[in-house]
C-alpha cells in the first residue's frame, strides 16, 4: 500500500539526485551552515551544564554532609549578602572558605582492598537478615 | 534441546555464556587464536540458548519462562521471566554478537590494537548485561544488569587510553552512572507506590489507584531521566563523544546493545510498568510523542552539521532511537509493533553503517567523509553495503527501514487526534535522513578524489568483509520476510497480550 508521504518522499529523492547531477553541489546548503553555527552552539551549550550536573553529583559523593553544608553556607551568603554589614558578608565568606577547605582534607578515601572488605560485609549482612526472615 | 537444557533454566544458562567465555578468554589471554574461539563459541551458544526459547514463548501464547535466582526483597525476585518483547531484545543482541566477534578479529588485529584480551573479556560483560536487561523479570533486576552494562563499556570506549578517550569514558559514566541514580529511584518509588517491581503485561494494576496523577508524571519523568542510555534530547551527548571507542564497540554497544537497552526499558515502563491505558489516561503518550519529535528532528539537523562518519552516524542513531520512542508513545497497536520491530531493523542497518566506516578506517585511515571521494569504486562491497543501510535510514525500499516507516505512519493514523498530525514529521525527518546520507554516498561513487596517496585501497579482511555482507543481507531480506528470526511473529504474540492497547 502507498502512503500519502511516500511520493513526496520519493519526489524529494528525485529532486536531490537531479540537483546534485545539474548543479553538482548538494541541495540546502544554507541548513548545513546553520546546523554548523548556532545549532552546535546550542548543543556545546546544554553539554556545559549536564557535565556540571554530572560534576556536581560527584562533588557531593564525594563526601556528602560536608557538600550540604558548603551549599547550605553559600545560598545563605548570597540571600543575607544585600542586608548584611560588609563585615558580617566578610566574615560569612571566611567561614564558607574554612568549610569548602576541609572538605578537600576530610575526603574519605579507602584503598581498593577495604573497599571490597567493606562490599563483602554488606552482603554477609544482608545474607545473615535474608536467613534470620527465612527461618 | 529439552533434554539437554531443562527450559526453565535456559534464560539463566544463556546470560551466563558471556560470563562464562570471558574467564576462558582471560585464561587464553596469550594464545589469541584461542581466546577468540572462545568469543566465537560463547556468542553462538547463547545465540542457540535464546533461539531455543522461541518456539515456547510462541507456542505457549505469551506466557513467559520464568527463573528466580532469589527474592532480594519482600514481594522483589532478582530473577527472570522470558517474553515475547524480551526474546527480540535478546535474539538481535545475541545474533549480532556473532557477527561483530568475527568481525572485531579482523578489526583489531589489522590495526594491531593494544590489551586485546581486555577488550574481549569487557565485550563479554557488556554482552551478559544486554542480555540481563533483556531478560530482566523485574524493574529490581533490570537495574542491575542496567549497571553491569554501563561499567562493563566504561574500559571499551576508554579503550585508547588518549586524553580524548579518557575524557570520552568519563563523560559516559557521568551521563550514565547519574542516570542510573534516577533510574534506580523510580524503581524504589514504584515498589513504595505498588508493593512489586515486577513487569506485568498492559501495566502493574494497583498504580494508578496508588498514587497520584502529579506522582505518577514525577515518576516517569524519573524513568526518562533513568533511561539516559536512549540518547534523548538534550542527555544525547554521551553518544558521539562516545564514538572514539574502537568501532565494534561503536557498531554493537553503541549501535544496538546499550542504547537499545535505554529504549527497551522506555517500552517496557510503557507497556509493563504503567500500561497503555494509564499512559492514555494521563496523557503522557502525547508529551512523549513530543519529546521523540523534537530528538528525531534535531538530531538530523545535528547529523547535517558532522564531517566525521562516526559522529554522522551517531545522530543518526539518536534520531532512530527516538523513532521507537515515537512508536510506542502513539500507544496504537501498530506504533507498538513498529517500535518492538524498529529494535532489530535498526540494528541490523545500523550495525552494517558502522562496519562499514569501520573497514574505511582500516584499509584507508579515513575518518571524514569529506576525504572519502571515490572511494566507492575501491571498496564497492563495503559501499554497496553502506548504501543498502543508508537506504534503510532513510526509510527507503528494498530495505527494513521501509517497513517500519509504514508501521509508524499507520500507527499515527490509527491513533488519531494530534498524532495524526505526526505522519508529516516522519516525512521531514526522512528527508533531512536523504540529506546527510545521500552526501556519502555520492562522495564515495561519483565525488573525484583530488590527488592520489599513491597506496591502492582494496576491500578489507574477509573476516570484516563477511558480516558486512550479512547484516546487510539480512536488511534487505527482512524487506521481503519481516518473520526471520521469528521476529514479526514476536511482536505479534507481544502486542497481542498487551491489552489494553488504544485503536
Amino acid at each position: 500500500m502507498i502512503l500519502i508521504d511516500e511520493p513526496l518522499m520519493y519526489a524529494f529523492v528525485a529532486f536531490w539526485i537531479i540537483w546534485v547531477a545539474v548543479r553538482r553541489k548538494e541541495p540546502g546548503r544554507w541548513l548545513i551552515k546553520f546546523c554548523e553555527g548556532p545549532l552546535m552552539t546550542f548543543a556545546r551549550f546544554i553539554d556545559f551544564y549536564v557535565m556540571r550536573m554530572a560534576g556536581f553529583f560527584v562533588w557531593v559523593s564525594k563526601n556528602p554532609m560536608v557538600a550540604l553544608r558548603i551549599k547550605e553556607k553559600e545560598v545563605r551568603l548570597k540571600v543575607e549578602k544585600p542586608v548584611i554589614t560588609p563585615k558580617k558578608a566578610e566574615e560569612y565568606e571566611r567561614g564558607l572558605e574554612e568549610v569548602r577547605i576541609r572538605y578537600t582534607k576530610e575526603l574519605p578515601r579507602l584503598s581498593l582492598g577495604a573497599s571490597i572488605l567493606l562490599i563483602l560485609l554488606f552482603f554477609l549482612v544482608y545474607l545473615a537478615m535474608y536467613l534470620l526472615t527465612v527461618h | 534441546m529439552e533434554q539437554l537444557i531443562p527450559i526453565p533454566y535456559r534464560p539463566l544458562l544463556a546470560i551466563l555464556c558471556p560470563a562464562i567465555g570471558s574467564i576462558f578468554i582471560v585464561l587464553f589471554g596469550k594464545r589469541p587464536n584461542i581466546r577468540e574461539s572462545w568469543t566465537m563459541l560463547a556468542s553462538i551458544a547463547q545465540f542457540l540458548i535464546v533461539f531455543s526459547m522461541v518456539p515456547i514463548v510462541i507456542g505457549g501464547n505469551g506466557e513467559p519462562i520464568k527463573y528466580t535466582l532469589f527474592t532480594a526483597f519482600p514481594s522483589v525476585d532478582f530473577g527472570f521471566s522470558v517474553d515475547a518483547f524480551g526474546l527480540i531484545f535478546a535474539i538481535t543482541s545475541s545474533f549480532l554478537w556473532i557477527l561483530v566477534s568475527s568481525y572485531s578479529i579482523g578489526y583489531m588485529r589489522s590495526l594491531h590494537e593494544h590489551a586485546q584480551t581486555r577488550y574481549y573479556f569487557c565485550f563479554c560483560w557488556a554482552i551478559f548485561g544486554a542480555v540481563g536487561v533483556a531478560l530482566s523479570g523485574n524493574l529490581f533486576t533490570m537495574f542491575v544488569f542496567y549497571e553491569i552494562l554501563t561499567v562493563s563499556t566504561y574500559p571499551l570506549v576508554a579503550h585508547d587510553q588518549t586524553p580524548e578517550a579518557l575524557f570520552a569514558g568519563r563523560k559516559y559514566l557521568a551521563y550514565l552512572l547519574t542516570a542510573g541514580g534516577f533510574f534506580l529511584a523510580a524503581v524504589v518509588i514504584t515498589y513504595y507506590f505498588t508493593g512489586t517491581t515486577d513487569f506485568v503485561t498492559g501495566g502493574i494494576p494497583n498504580l494508578a489507584s496508588e498514587a497520584s496523577r502529579t506522582a505518577l508524571m514525577a515518576l516517569f519523568a524519573l524513568f526518562l531521566l533513568g533511561f539516559m542510555k536512549a540518547a534523548w534530547m538534550p542527555f544525547h551527548s554521551w553518544l558521539p563523544t562516545a564514538m572514539v571507542a574502537p568501532t565494534p564497540v561503536s557498531a554493537l554497544l553503541h549501535a544496538v546493545a546499550v542504547v537499545k537497552a535505554g529504549v527497551f526499558g522506555i517500552v517496557r515502563v510503557v507497556c509493563y510498568i504503567y500500561g497503555v491505558d494509564l499512559m492514555h489516561g494521563l496523557g503522557l503518550g502525547l508529551v512523549l510523542a513530543c519529546l521523540a519529535t523534537f530528538t528525531i528532528i534535531v538530531a538530523n539537523l545535528f547529523a547535517l552539521a558532522q564531517d566525521n562518519l562516526k559522529r554522522r552516524l551517531a545522530y543518526s542513531t539518536i534520531n532512530q532511537l527516538s523513532l521507537i520512542i515515537f512508536g510506542v508513545a502513539l500507544l496504537s497497536p501498530e506504533g507498538i509493533e513498529g517500535a518492538m520491530m524498529h529494535i532489530p531493523f535498526h540494528g541490523f542497518m545500523k550495525i552494517t553503517l558502522f562496519m562499514c566506516a569501520g573497514a574505511i578506517i582500516v584499509v584507508s585511515g579515513k575518518k571524514n567523509i569529506s576525504e572519502m571521494a571515490g572511494i566507492g569504486k575501491e571498496m564497492p562491497v563495503t559501499m554497496i553495503a553502506f548504501t543498502i543501510g543508508a537506504l534503510g535510514m532513510c526509510a527507503l525500499p528494498p530495505t527494513a527501514g521501509y517497513i517500519t516507516h509504514h508501521f509508524f505512519v499507520h500507527g499515527c493514523e490509527e491513533a488519531g487526534g494530534t498524532m495524526s498530525f505526526f505522519p508529516y514529521v516522519l516525512l521531514i525527518a526522512a528527508i533531512l535522513d536523504v540529506m546527510y546520507f545521500f552526501p556519502i554516498i555520492y562522495t564515495a561513487f561519483f565525488a573525484k578524489s583530488e590527488g592520489s596517496s599513491g597506496s591502492k585501497i582494496n576491500e578489507a579482511p574477509l573476516f570484516m568483509l563477511v558480516p558486512i555482507a550479512i547484516t546487510a543481507t539480512v536488511s534487505i531480506i527482512f524487506f521481503f520476510y519481516p518473520d526471520l528470526f521469528h521476529i514479526s511473529e514476536l511482536v505479534e504474540t507481544a502486542v497481542s497480550s498487551l491489552g489494553g492497547v488504544h485503536p
